[in-house]
């Protein structure tokens, strides 16, 4: 971790934002997470012998308010801190510090009724590997509705940019996503999702082969190694996730992504199965 | 003239004792020895029942009590209480005792009506005069779910976290006890039993009843950042 004291300050500041024009009509949020992840191929490689799998921590923190503007318009601002801790390749742990807001409106009255939101985020990610250290800025738009009293469906798609260090890692990306809610019990829900992303992605292979088409770099990321360059693809992503309430503030949450990623001339895949335990204040 | 003056004077004071005799005659007539009747409220696996609401209805006549006015609050973003049962008539009023806004609602065929974003007590009660189920939401708070239980007898109480419910003031008289809960499966008409008040205790009730699942939208988060979506 190169500057953790600025990234928390930047959080500190950011988190107060909100604090002052609406105060007297908000509602404060905080939300904490604790999570693991495990991915099989995080770094995105062709070939088995090149893929590096961990184990990563993942603390959140996201503090701000939920402000109803109108009867059916709310605005939702957060500053966000999110941590990776990485067992093995710790020169992927990383401090990602921003802002989130968000409007939602809902055409009608009532918990079936549909809903849209704008969403955008801007966050800095402080990577131990300080060639990785990136800006990612995203927008999107959601789309839900309630179908019944035990399927929620929801639906969007998001933009984002990033822009790092080195230009290996600068990627644009668009995504659309749909997933589905369906409460098994009055506190487990199982949420399908499926997702595809498609724009630039970086990827790696074993850097004694020859070498591929720019933008590349050599890496050391994974400890042996690589080079790192950016190619155009598609990411076809399942996600299975199964969300089990502890109290009606708490919640535990296991989950399962497969990933299946399409370019020229390559494909990969990467099985991500997550963990978390969520308080939401 | 002084003697029929005291005479006439005599005959009123007569009137006035014996009018308050029978006034008090009649008022304790009316005051019919009142009892007390206890219900519990169990589950098919002999758990006890929380938010039942159990109540009586006399076969003879109909109660003719103005209904007292009830609250309904809005308390860390939740009704309290979840059920509430009121005689139809009743003016509920629903302050708001949160620091934030709420916008009470219910789509009910039995009160529709509607509280738009608010702080505080609102300035007028709203009025429930049609027997039914009335559901309530909040238009904010999505998981927000509460039921007014509305009634034509003055006669009811709901049942605590140990499934027990007192009905006091219970006239004497035949009655039909009947049990309501949100979660209750229904196969027809409410269970019933029949209960005679003759005296101070009128006795006790036990129900089994089946419940099914509420799936309402949870308030626990799925991810951080979940909450308002």
């Amino acid at each position: 971790m190169r500057r953790p004291p600025r990234v928390v300050l930047a959080f500190v500041v950011a988190a107060c934002v909100p604090c002052g024009a609406t105060a007297a009509r908000a509602e404060w949020l905080a939300d904490a997470e604790g999570g693991v992840v495990y991915e099989d191929n995080l770094n995105g490689a062709a070939k088995a012998r090149d893929q590096k799998s961990d184990l990563a921590f993942v603390p959140r923190l996201s503090v701000g308010h939920h402000v109803q503007l109108t009867d059916s318009t709310s605005l939702r601002l957060t500053a966000d801190l999110q941590g990776g801790v990485y067992t093995e390749f710790d020169r992927l742990d990383t401090v990602s510090s921003g802002l989130a807001l968000g409007v939602r409106r809902k055409f009608g009255l009532g918990a079936d009724a549909p809903w849209a939101r704008v969403f955008g985020s801007a966050a800095y990610l402080n990577y131990n590997d300080g060639v990785l250290d990136s800006s990612l800025v995203s927008v999107g738009l959601e789309l839900g509705k309630r179908l019944h009293q035990r399927f929620d469906l929801r639906a969007g798609y998001l933009y984002e940019v990033r822009d790092a260090n080195t230009p290996v890692f600068d990627l644009t990306a668009h995504t659309a996503f749909a997933n589905v809610s369906v409460a098994l019990t009055e506190a487990t829900e199982l949420i399908l999702g499926h997702a595809t992303r498609w724009g630039n992605f970086t990827v790696h292979r074993r850097a004694t082969t020859a070498e591929p088409p720019r933008p590349v770099r050599v890496v050391e990321t994974f400890d042996t190694p690589l080079f790192a360059f950016r190619i155009d693809a598609t990411t076809y992503q399942a996600s299975a996730t199964i969300s089990q309430a502890l109290t009606r503030d708490a919640a535990i949450s296991v989950g399962y992504d497969y990933q299946f990623t399409q370019g020229p001339r390559l494909t990969y895949t990467n099985n991500v199965f997550r963990g978390s335990f969520t308080y939401s204040y | 003239m002084l003697e029929s003056f005291a005479a006439s004077r005599c005959r009123l004071c007569l009137v006035l004792v014996l009018s308050g005799c029978v006034l008090s005659a009649v008022a304790f007539a009316s005051r019919a020895p009142a009892g007390t009747l206890d219900a519990v409220v169990k589950d098919a696996e002999g758990r006890p029942v929380p938010d039942a609401v159990v109540y009586a209805t006399e076969a003879s006549r109909t109660a003719a009590t103005k209904p007292a006015g009830a609250v309904i609050d809005q308390q860390d973003k939740e009704f309290v209480p979840r059920v509430k049962p009121i005689q139809v008539g009743t003016d509920v009023l629903f302050p708001n005792k949160d620091n934030i806004r709420h916008h009470v609602y219910s789509f009910s065929p039995a009160k529709k009506f509607e509280l738009p974003l608010y702080k505080g007590v609102p300035a007028a009660p709203v009025r429930f005069d049609r027997p039914g189920v009335v559901v309530l939401g909040c238009n904010i708070h999505d998981w927000m779910l509460g039921y007014v239980y509305v009634l034509e007898t003055p006669y009811f109480a709901t049942t605590g976290s140990d499934g027990n419910a007192e009905l006091n003031d219970l006239p004497a008289g035949a009655y039909e006890v009947r049990v309501w809960q949100p979660r209750m499966r229904e196969t027809g008409e409410p269970p019933s039993q029949r209960v005679t008040v003759t005296g101070s205790k009128a006795g006790r009730v036990e129900f089994l009843i089946a419940l099914k699942p509420e799936f309402r939208l949870r308030r626990a988060p799925i991810g951080a950042g979940d909450r308002y979506r």
